[in-house]
């Protein structure tokens, strides 16, 4: 009688909207635990996201002078308003050249570290995004397995340890940081008379500072200790900084406690990182010097 | 197509803009979801449909870019889109109020989502301190960023829009 077209009841789409609810609440939980992966459309995602945050991490630095520049400027005007012109080209190039000094610094500190550490293959990489930190931490590098990066290779800076890849794609990788709830770090007190063994592991309560778990009570850990990776686990290599202790508290159960970590790595300012692409034995300490009849140092060779 | 592939491309410059961009303004790496700015104010000019639709590519990017927990993002973008699309009929589009308000909703409607996954993960954590370092901050950012974001989607659906009477397609 009517050729008005029926528009579909709102049943049908409540429906369908359950049922992918549904589809995508059972992807939730064989995902959450690394069972499940989408390696090809994960990797296809991150190619076509690479130019965009490519272009927009590039910019980055361009703001960042900026911002830093009007503050300066301004500042400048208030004190001299006579040398404002002079000051402020003086700046300009002053901003640039100290833009130049702190990137240079810092990739002299990588390559410090770099030939520091010959029992590793480092690769440098550049932080390109950075995911809200709400409930877990990523960051997404220039560096994909087109230069030989691949899964679950540890990523440090000269200051420490970082995180690990968990998707190498062509031109970019997902790492995923100490910080992250998902991440646990086997370690240990670096002090001699300790070398309490723990697990670093992010906390959901406090996204700049993991924890150290599953401390015996009365294991001999103090505020201040240096904590290092154990080189248990098998993903990162021993002896790679973690952080210092900041405070010890009690675990719920009693018989356990934690300790806060105040890590070496400063996560708020990470531009720059390296890729561990393969790592060997450390090379032998140099042997220590015993002090002969004459008071000669002479190497023991026992 | 020009018109979905027109939306899928403001969908990833948005998503790099969060990622590449704003976590420089960030605190204790909290910094704003456009993306979820994005599906609401979007939700609200196209109805529950359209809303949902768009809540589920953007969930997808989100997850498959990021290596976050996969599949939360996308529940949650769902049932909000759904929820704000149905009552798109019931308010005020124009006003001024409307996308700082619904800003606060859905970002704490997203957070509880997301904690009630996490506790059922096995996660734990204490929801007021999570909620006082995380929840609170989130907030603001989204509030400074909604109307943005919202203009900024009005003007790209109206845009495609005209497009769209245009070409009679």
């Amino acid at each position: 009688m009517s050729s008005v077209k029926q528009e579909p009841s709102i049943y049908n789409n409540i429906w369908a909207l359950g049922l992918v609810l549904f589809g995508l609440f059972c992807l939730i939980l064989l995902t959450s635990f690394n069972r499940v992966g989408f390696p090809i459309s994960s990797k296809v995602t991150g190619v076509v996201l690479f130019p965009f945050q490519g272009g927009f991490s590039a910019a980055v630095d361009g703001v960042t002078s900026a911002t830093g520049f009007i503050y300066d400027v301004s500042t400048v005007y208030e004190e001299n308003e006579r040398l404002k012109q002079e000051v402020e080209e003086l700046r300009k190039e002053n901003l640039e050249a100290s833009e130049y000094a702190a990137e240079n610094e810092r990739l002299r500190a990588l390559l410090g570290y770099k030939e520091a550490k010959t029992q590793f293959d480092l690769l440098p990489a550049r932080v390109i995004a950075r995911e809200n930190a709400t409930w877990s931490s990523m960051i997404v590098i220039n560096r994909g397995s087109n230069e030989g990066v691949s899964d679950l290779m540890p990523v440090v800076t000269d200051k420490g340890l970082v995180g690990h890849v968990i998707e190498a794609g062509p031109v970019s990788s997902k790492v995923r940081l100490i910080l992250d709830p998902r991440s646990s770090v086997g370690t240990l007190v670096q002090r001699p008379e300790s070398r309490v063994m723990g697990i670093v592991e992010g906390d959901i309560n406090n996204a700049v500072s993991p924890r150290m778990v599953n401390i015996p009570l009365v294991a001999d850990v103090v505020e201040g200790d240096m904590i290092i990776t154990s080189g248990f686990g098998g993903v990162y290599p021993k002896g790679i900084m973690v952080g210092k202790v900041a405070g010890l508290k009690n675990a719920p159960g009693g018989l356990l406690k934690y300790a806060v970590i105040d890590t070496s790595v400063d996560f708020q300012r990470l531009e720059e990182v390296l890729v561990i692409i393969a790592s060997r034995e450390p090379p032998p300490a140099p042997l220590p010097k015993k002090e002969d009849k004459n008071g000669d140092k002479k190497e023991d060779t026992k | 197509m020009k018109k979905y592939a027109r939306w899928f491309l403001f969908l990833i410059v948005l998503y790099s803009l969060q990622t590449s961009l704003l976590p420089i303004i960030s605190y204790r790496g909290i910094s704003p979801d456009l993306l979820l700015l994005l599906i609401t104010s979007f939700a609200l000019l196209e109805g529950a449909k359209y809303g949902t639709l768009m809540a589920l590519g953007a969930g997808l990017l989100k997850g498959l870019g990021s290596g976050t927990f996969f599949g939360i993002d996308t529940f949650s973008f769902m049932i909000i889109a759904f929820f704000v699309g149905r009552s798109y009929n019931q308010v005020y589009r124009e006003a001024k109020l409307l996308p700082l308000a619904a800003s606060v909703g859905v970002t704490t409607l997203h957070y509880l989502i997301f904690a009630s996954f996490m506790f059922m993960l096995g996660f734990r954590f204490s929801p007021l301190e999570h909620m006082q370092s995380v929840l609170l901050p989130m907030l603001l950012y989204q509030l400074v960023f909604s109307y943005p974001v919202h203009r900024l989607t009005v003007k790209m659906d109206a845009w495609t829009r005209r497009e769209w009477s245009q070409n009679g397609s």
